[in-house]
């Protein structure tokens, strides 16, 4: 009697210990995935690579992404590529409707297609409807990315 | 010898395994009608670790500043590979221990548990009620949302009621007059680092004391076993409770991981100090019913009322004699009833009635 | 005690009055006990641009600013025979102005960049040539709009004809149904009303509440020496000095010749003038407020193409909203971080743009931008959708862990059921 129980013990022991084990790979898996770090670009909106040394060319501008609204990069014409000095970047968002602006290389200008307004490389309107100047954001150079945040200088 | 026997022995000769094995081989716990009550205090010692590995997690990426504190949040919630069920399983957790501590003290209670020589159990314990309460309080404004900023104000507001040190108190909470970025980082200093080492102190003397004095029995089982209605029954703490604790554990892990996969935690939107409060604004639900009471005394009779209840509260056992000679206390039973009672009715009363 | 509060009257406006020439003129009207009015003084010595320019009285008046005051007759200074005149009547008000304004020479000393054409201007308006021709000295002269003896430059706030008042110096005159009683334009009554129409238009609001200079005042669309109420042809040029867009639009578009034809005053017909109201995407189409149905009908060219044109916009409108709420969901359920929020952005700027440009009332060039909208707009929803259809492999993982949960559960209640077993819980001898 004593030996039929002792199997049936064993096995309900090999059934918890499975179990348990299960258990513990289902916890442990996504504790393990939170750990490691994503490839996201960090928290919080204050700092973003928006491009490397080299993509942009003089007198050319890049749209890139600064938390969830858009952002605007400009070398400027004759900038030193490998200087932050050479950049300038702002919010890509019109102070006048919201439109997406984009960076004119005949006028050396920034300028909103919606209603033609236009910025200068100061993110100062130049003329058109916007009521108020870009905001401007400061740029930093770190190995060869460009880094552009909203921190103040 | 096998591995196992070698590895015990290491230990047993540096910290007599010996000695702790056998306190638990013949560590009892009563076992009756109302023992299923027994298995509360553990549980909510179990959320409080679930609290504690979710919480460290969640320090690995949440920002404690104003200007990020939200953004990291939604970082968590959205980016971070199973980031919105850890922080799910924190605020589910967090209301469930809340909730479970109050069903612990309330049928400590009404079983008397507290009477001698278990005071100082009781004494810790309303301790950790209070830790518990600040814990939820601080933990609750770290999103920075909208919602929790208000709740705060409101809360904290209430601190110049405290006579004489009031307004330093208020201002010790907030780390200033208002409530700001500076109350954000204060609030996560006691959360992460001041109440957790408090608590652990408190709670190691807490559970020390129970290992100590066992498991109390309520003195109606007591007279049935004295009177030979019933025999005395136990049952061993190592294997038989622990198991039945672990189930329960697993059943509140479904549980909480259920909720928190079904409806993740509401990130709300970001706390904006400029905007005007909505009408409808509360603290949190174990503070609901103090508020709804303050609405209708004056408030700085409630706020003292609350106080001297809290002070009372603690040091109940000195005040129920009857019980510390091991006699039946009714009065107690029906006060035990009527805190009840009153807590659930004015917390429905304050989700229920119309806004101020 | 009378002379010591007039020296120390004088000595108040000391820093301005010092710059000044001393002056009799000054000297003898500042003062009541040779004059009742000194207010003219007080005015002119406060702040009026030619008083600061060093321009002082006799510059326009003549005489001789040296001689009266000591001798105690005015007659002195008062001289003709120094070029002293008697003050301008109001119909030689603005040669007397223009006697200097005029001057190229004369001004550049002051002011080059200051204009010197407003006389010629003013002989072109309507308000000119009714003085001159008519010798009707009810209408606007220079000292109406811009004061007499304190006159501030246009950038001063104070001044009269400073951007944001001059809706309500304009209104003194055209305000007022009993003064422009008799006032005809092509064989009408001019209407008074013009004042509070414009108070209740978006520009008027801009201006008159919000203080915003931006916004057009009266003679932004009428011009101000030369002020005409602007016609046909320049209708759309005077609303595109700001609406660039729209107008080109406009001019390009199958409207601007027929309505030349047929005498339509071009923006104004859908936007009004004076009053202008905020506008909506109902204006457009075939629906009840819709404007295209005052001319179009069903069947005909203009009608199809409205109908086409709203239905681009609602498409659009639709595409974005229904996109908007998955992005939303899916952010509030934690599967969407904001790329797909950044993206509609983009669409959404189509969405102000199309507003420009139907202005073509060309559905072509509205459906280009409209489709070109849409398509985004649906791919951020499918972005957002697969985002939420994460979900179902969260629920899946879920439903694996609740299994697994449930089959420990269960085993353990097995085992507890064993030990329990063999266990017996009545404690003996206690």
């Amino acid at each position: 009697m004593a030996d039929d129980k002792i199997p049936r013990r064993q096995a309900l022991n090999y059934l918890l210990g499975a179990g348990i084990g299960a258990l513990g790979i289902a916890t442990l898996y996504p504790v393990v995935s939170y750990i490691i770090p994503p490839k996201a670009t960090g928290a919080g909106t204050s700092s973003v690579s928006a491009a490397r040394i080299g993509e942009l060319k003089p007198n050319q501008g890049k749209i890139f992404k600064f938390g969830n609204t858009p952002g605007i990069l400009v070398l400027k014409p004759g900038g030193d590529p490998s200087s932050a000095l050479g950049y300038a970047a702002f919010t890509a968002v019109c102070t006048h409707l919201n439109c997406t602006v984009q960076y004119r290389q005949d006028l050396k200008e920034i300028w909103c297609a919606c209603h033609n307004g236009h910025f200068d490389l100061n993110g100062k309107v130049i003329s058109g409807p916007p009521p108020t100047p870009l905001k401007e954001y400061r740029v930093a150079i770190k190995g060869d990315e460009i880094f552009v945040s909203s921190e103040e200088a | 010898m096998a591995f196992r026997d070698r590895l015990y022995n290491w230990w047993n000769e540096r910290v007599d395994l010996d000695n702790l094995l056998a306190f638990l081989k013949h560590k009892t716990v009563p076992h009756h009608r109302f023992s299923i009550w027994y298995y509360v205090g553990g549980m909510c010692l179990y959320l409080f670790i679930v609290q504690v590995i979710t919480g460290i997690l969640l320090l690995l990426y949440y920002k404690p500043t104003a200007e990020a504190a939200y953004e990291s949040v939604q970082y968590i919630m959205t980016e971070v590979p199973f980031g919105w069920l850890v922080r799910s399983i924190h605020s589910y957790a967090a209301n469930l221990f809340i909730g479970l501590i109050f069903v612990h003290m309330f049928s400590v209670f009404l079983m008397k548990a507290y009477r001698k020589p278990r005071e100082l159990t009781w004494i810790s314990g309303a301790l950790l009620l209070f830790l518990a309460m600040g814990f939820g309080f601080s933990g609750y404004l770290l999103p920075w949302n909208q919602l929790a900023y208000l709740a705060t104000n409101v809360g904290t507001n209430f601190a110049v009621m405290i006579p004489g040190i009031g307004q330093w108190v208020l201002e010790f909470l907030r780390g200033g007059p208002e409530v700001t970025g500076a109350t954000l980082t204060r609030f996560f200093g006691f959360h992460v680092a001041v109440l957790p080492g408090i608590t652990t102190a408190v709670l190691g003397l807490h559970l020390l004391f129970v290992q100590r004095l066992g498991m109390s029995v309520p003195l109606s089982i007591e007279k049935e076993i004295a009177e030979g209605k019933a025999p005395r029954r136990e049952i061993p703490f190592v294997p038989n409770f622990l198991y039945r604790d672990i189930l329960g554990w697993t059943l509140a892990l479904g549980l909480i991981v259920l909720l928190s996969s079904m409806f993740p935690w509401e990130l709300g939107e970001k706390a904006d100090i400029l905007k005007p409060a909505p009408p409808h604004v509360r603290p949190e639900w174990f503070f609901v019913f103090m508020y709804q009471t303050l609405k209708y005394v004056p408030k700085a009779v409630g706020v003292f009322g609350f106080g001297i209840a809290g002070a009372v509260w603690v040091l109940l056992p000195f005040f129920d004699r009857k019980s510390n000679r091991g006699e039946p206390n009714s009065l107690y039973t029906i006060i035990g009833v009527i805190a009840v009672l009153y807590m659930a009715v004015f917390t429905l009363i304050g989700y229920v009635a119309p806004g101020e | 005690m009378r002379n010591t509060l007039i020296l120390l009257i004088i000595a108040a406006g000391g820093s301005t009055v010092a710059l000044a020439k001393s002056s009799s003129c000054i000297d003898c009207h500042i003062s009541s006990e040779w004059v009742t009015d000194t207010t003219i003084v007080t005015d002119f010595t406060s702040g009026d641009i030619h008083f600061k320019m060093g321009i002082s009285c006799d510059d326009c008046h003549g005489g001789d600013p040296k001689l009266g005051l000591e001798e105690g007759d005015p007659d002195l200074a008062m001289d003709p025979r120094k070029g002293y005149k008697p003050p301008p009547s109001r119909l030689t008000t603005p040669d007397f102005c223009g006697g200097c304004h005029s001057n190229i020479e004369y001004m550049k000393k002051y002011n080059p960049r200051l204009p010197t054409d407003q006389l010629k201007l003013y002989l072109t308006s309507v308000h000119g040539k009714q003085l001159y021709d008519k010798k009707d000295t009810k209408v606007a002269v220079c000292t109406d709009c811009h004061g007499i003896h304190k006159i501030l430059p246009s950038s001063d706030s104070r001044s009269l004809v400073y951007h944001n008042n001059v809706p309500e110096t304009c209104r003194q005159c055209h305000g007022s149904p009993q003064y422009m009683k008799g006032y005809k334009y092509n064989g009408r009554q001019i209407p008074t009303d013009q004042y509070d129409e414009f108070s209740k238009s978006v520009h008027g609001i801009l201006v008159l509440e919000q203080g915003d200079n931006s916004a057009p005042a009266c003679n932004n669309c009428h011009g101000n020496h030369g002020a005409t109420p602007p016609n046909l042809a320049s209708v759309s040029a005077a609303c595109g000095e700001c609406h660039a867009y729209n107008r080109d639009f406009f001019n390009a578009s199958p409207h601007k010749e027929p309505w030349q034809d047929l005498g339509y005053p071009e923006c104004e017909q859908c936007h009004g003038n004076h009053f202008i109201p905020p506008v909506n995407d109902e204006m457009i189409g075939t629906g009840e407020s819709a404007f295209c149905l005052g001319c179009h009908e069903e069947g005909d060219g203009g009608f199809a193409a409205a109908l086409s044109i709203k239905a681009g916009i609602d498409s659009l409108k639709q595409a974005l909203e229904s996109a908007e709420k998955v992005v939303k969901e899916a952010e509030e359920r934690g599967v969407e971080g904001g790329q797909a929020r950044f993206d509609l952005g983009a669409a959404k700027d189509n969405l102000t743009r199309v507003r420009s440009v139907i202005h073509t009332f060309d559905p072509q060039q509205v459906a280009e931008i409209t489709t070109s909208g849409m398509r985004v707009a649906h791919q951020v929803e499918q972005t957002a959708e697969a985002a939420l259809g994460d979900i179902k492999a969260r629920q899946i993982g879920l439903a694996i862990s609740l299994i697994v949960v449930l089959y420990v559960a269960i085993v353990l209640w097995r085992k507890i059921k064993q030990v329990d077993s063999r266990t017996d819980f009545v404690v003996r001898g206690k």
